[in-house]
């Protein structure tokens, strides 16, 4: 087949043909599952127990518990979009996303050992550098692996059902991955008979030693499918892509908003411990309200065949809201079985909402580089992550301002596991914000959504044109491959300036012309059993610079 | 839209929220003379209320406890553990109150019932016993005035601190008094630092630290806590919350994880005693 006829025949190629192509294997699915499982793993075991573990076992003030969290946030906010910009910078044989997955885990599960060993016999100022140190140390590294994670399922695949499925999964599994530590602690205590030490650091190790196993086989088995596009982004872009991208911009907005919605978890402890008087009843108000997650995560690829994802994103925003609102109604004083059961219907539009804002950045993605040839899944993912930092931050200073405002009563310091009584005006308070504080405030992430506007045939027909655009050069790029070009010399004939990355085709034609003609010739020869030196030559010549050369001298010879 | 617009109106967006936010907070300097100002006009316009005050005491059955240990073969039966469930009871004395006012003085009765005495098994010794009076009689030289005046901070061994906030047609104000109480009988007065010294000068709690030196000045007979909670309706106190927490320093099992559990006994601060009552005017 000659490269006309091959380019001819990938243009006639429609879009139902292109994009239900299947790329992505079981392996791919259980592999990048099981690695998200790990990294939530981790995360929940560092945001759930490393204060504790400061505070109670390594008995490090909390003020200076406290000071240290706000420096590594910060710094965690500056380094993700640095980190986005290194990750679109990068060109590798293994793509842009995995090398990071392959090299960085590992220390990225030392430290999460390192930080929850207390070492005997440390001052109390070494105690203090070593928690700075480590814990900088860990966030530096886990955002070198969560930043290119979470923009592996934006190119492992072009078609947008596949991609849709992996995030659903991988969310799946990594909120189950976030209750790890939870399990493993609740049966480390029981086994050690409280002993909270050896427990905390078991479980570092455990969790530290499976997740970069999961990790590493995870870069090595996954394949990243769309090429990063051939203009490599400055380092201003990472913020000014924010602004320029609008339909992205307005789902970050829209996301920093919801974090009314996770005063709902983060008041568990609170309702549990202060309206129930149980604080291990924790397990069976955070569990029931995981799974329902777990199922909600597991229907939104479903639900988004029949509702776009603005759709999906307000239907379960009022949905939660108005469940929440009901919880609320039935009160306080029933048996906590009965709130917890009515949680379980609450979180299950949780789980779409989990999945919904990745499922809307993928498309942002495709929207920017149809609109500029630019591919940035790196920056779009480091600014999603900075997004729920940021927004986890608003949720701490929120919360903590509302448990002034109910006049929370903190435990007393001195008094050996000490739990203070609340006043029933605190109570009240405690229950508001696990109810209808966060469904009244959660509705407003549904503001800026509905000026959201890749939907429906808008955002079809611009994946309809990138997965033509990118069938064309896989297949002209197969076609320069044949005839002996390599990669970069075919990256190299990509269009420059606004349209970067997008195939210069006359030119590769044009050389792909030139060395099939070169090399017919020499097969021609071959089949004249001609001087075999000669017809080497001319293959030489042809993978070359100097086809046209050859070429025009071997029609000479003959 | 302009982009200075925009960021004009990004900005008003905050600064609205900041406003609503700090006006949910009564202004400090405010907190102490609004809750004055409600308490004289509470007395002002009068009232007529009934309500119930609890003081449980955390009681130790020393035979009961060494019963126990022996029975356990642990060879530190003699020990004393403040922390065992099984050895000590929490004993309410309970008070009924039936208060008014008559040109501006609260007066009326009250009836105590305390509880029937313990052996050392903890086994009980006659019967409950009920005291009626006069509320002036009640123990406390009038239990609403007594809180009244620890509230507007009147004494000054007492350390008072406000906290004041705004809702829907009412303040609340709630009153924290911390108190520590030397075993000679003197309060420990607070200076403004938060530091707790007795009248010699010496040390016993530092400035921000949260642990009291309980061995200075002969030691800590007990730790104060009282909170108050006041809701203020169209400038009268409507209802008081008081629950409050006295804590002593009291030897307590430690298990040491290191040495294969052993146990020994360390002073710990325990909660001792805790009194509580919501009132409804």
């Amino acid at each position: 087949m000659s490269n006309t006829a091959s380019l001819s025949f990938k243009k006639k190629a429609t879009f139902d043909d292109l994009l239900d192509r299947k790329y992505l294997g079981k392996k791919d699915y259980i592999w990048f599952s099981l690695t998200q499982f790990a990294c939530s793993a981790i995360t929940g075991l560092a945001q759930g127990y490393l204060l504790f573990f400061y505070t109670s076992i390594m008995n490090i003030p909390l003020t200076y518990v406290g000071t240290m969290f706000l420096i590594a946030k910060i710094w965690d906010g500056i380094n993700d979009p640095i980190m986005g910009v290194i990750v679109d910078k990068t060109r590798s044989k293994m793509g842009k996303m995995r090398p990071y997955l392959l090299w960085a885990s590992i220390p990225y599960a030392a430290c999460t050992i390192l930080m929850f060993i207390n070492f005997r016999g440390m001052s109390s100022v070494g105690k203090i550098v070593f928690m700075y140190v480590t814990y900088i140390l860990f966030s530096t590294v886990g955002t070198a692996v969560e930043v290119p994670l979470q923009g592996l399922p934006a190119v492992v695949s072009p078609n947008v059902d596949e991609r849709t499925k992996i995030i659903s999964i991988s969310r799946i599994l990594g909120s189950i991955g976030e209750q790890s530590a939870l399990v493993l602690i609740s049966f480390g205590l029981l086994v050690t008979n409280d002993n909270y030490e050896f427990t905390y650091t078991g479980t570092a190790v455990v969790i530290g030693v499976i997740a970069p196993i999961f990790m590493v086989i995870s870069a090595l088995v996954l394949k990243e499918r769309i090429e990063p596009t051939n203009q490599i982004p400055k380092w201003s872009e990472g913020f000014k892509y924010l602004f320029k991208n609008k339909p992205f911009l307005i789902l970050i907005c829209s996301n920093l908003l919801t974090f009314f919605r996770n005063l709902v978890s983060a008041a568990i402890m609170y309702v549990v411990a202060y309206i129930y008087g149980n604080g291990s009843l924790q397990i069976a108000f955070a569990l029931p309200g995981a799974i329902a997650s777990m199922i909600g995560m597991l229907f939104a690829p479903k639900l988004k065949r029949h509702f776009n994802a603005k759709q999906l994103f307000i239907i379960a925003t009022i949905w939660h809201s108005v469940c929440l609102v009901g919880v609320y109604f039935v009160g306080m004083t029933v048996p906590w079985y009965l709130i917890a059961i009515l949680m379980f219907f609450t979180m299950l539009p949780v789980g779409v909402l989990n999945v919904v804002p990745h499922l809307m950045a993928a498309d942002t993605i495709d929207y920017w580089e149809h609109k500029t040839g630019q591919r940035q899944e790196g920056i779009t993912y480091s600014l999603m992550g900075l997004r729920s930092k940021v927004s986890s931050g608003l949720k701490d200073y929120f919360l903590t301002f509302l448990l002034g405002y109910f006049l929370f009563s903190q435990p007393l310091g001195f008094v050996e596991g000490h739990v203070p009584v609340q006043s029933e005006y605190t109570k009240g308070g405690l229950f508001a914000i696990y109810t209808i504080i966060p469904a009244v405030l959660n509705l407003v992430s549904i503001v800026p959504m509905l000026f959201y506007n890749l939907t429906g045939a808008r955002i079809r027909n611009i994946q309809e044109e990138l997965a033509i655009k990118h069938e064309e050069r896989r297949l002209a790029e197969q076609a320069f491959s044949y005839a002996g070009g390599d990669v970069e010399e075919f990256g190299n004939l990509s269009k420059p300036g606004i349209h970067a990355g997008a195939v210069n085709y006359s030119q590769i034609r044009e050389v792909i012309g030139k060395r099939r003609n070169a090399q017919a010739v020499a097969d021609a020869l071959r089949a004249e059993k001609a001087d075999e030196e000669r017809i080497l030559d001319i293959e030489i010549a042809a993978s070359d610079e100097k086809a046209t050369e050859a070429e025009f001298s071997a029609e000479g010879d003959r | 839209m302009k982009k200075s617009l925009k960021i004009s109106v990004v900005v008003i967006i905050i600064l609205s929220a900041l406003v609503a936010l700090q006006a949910c907070n009564i202004p400090d300097d405010e907190v102490q003379t609004e809750l004055k100002n409600a308490i004289d006009k509470t007395i002002e316009n009068g009232f007529d209320i009934d309500f119930e005050y609890s003081h449980e005491v955390l009681e130790l059955y020393s035979e009961k406890q060494y019963q126990k240990y022996l029975n356990e073969d642990d060879g530190e039966a003699t020990r004393t553990n403040w922390n065992d469930e099984e050895s000590t009871e929490w004993l309410n004395t309970e008070y009924a109150f039936s208060l008014h006012t008559t040109d501006g003085v609260i007066g009326g009765t009250f009836t105590k019932t305390t509880p029937a005495a313990r052996d050392e098994m903890g086994k009980q010794v006659g019967q409950d016993t009920t005291t009626t009076g006069n509320y002036a009689d009640d123990g406390f030289g009038g239990f609403l005035d007594y809180w009244f005046s620890r509230s507007l901070g009147s004494e000054a061994a007492h350390k008072v601190t406000y906290q004041g906030i705004v809702r829907l047609g009412m303040d609340i104000i709630r009153v924290n008094i911390e108190s520590v109480l030397m075993k000679s009988g003197e309060w420990a007065t607070f200076a403004e630092d938060g530091s707790a010294r007795l009248a010699d000068g010496t040390v016993v709690k530092e400035a921000g630290a949260e642990d009291y030196n309980w061995t200075a000045g002969g030691g800590i007979e007990k730790v104060e806590m009282d909170r108050i909670d006041y809701t203020i309706t169209d400038g009268a106190v409507s209802e008081i919350e008081l629950y409050n927490e006295h804590i002593y320093y009291l030897p307590a099992d430690q298990r040491n994880y290191l040495e294969g559990g052993r146990i020994y006994t360390v002073d710990k601060a325990i909660i001792k005693e805790k009194e509580s009552t919501t009132i409804t005017f």
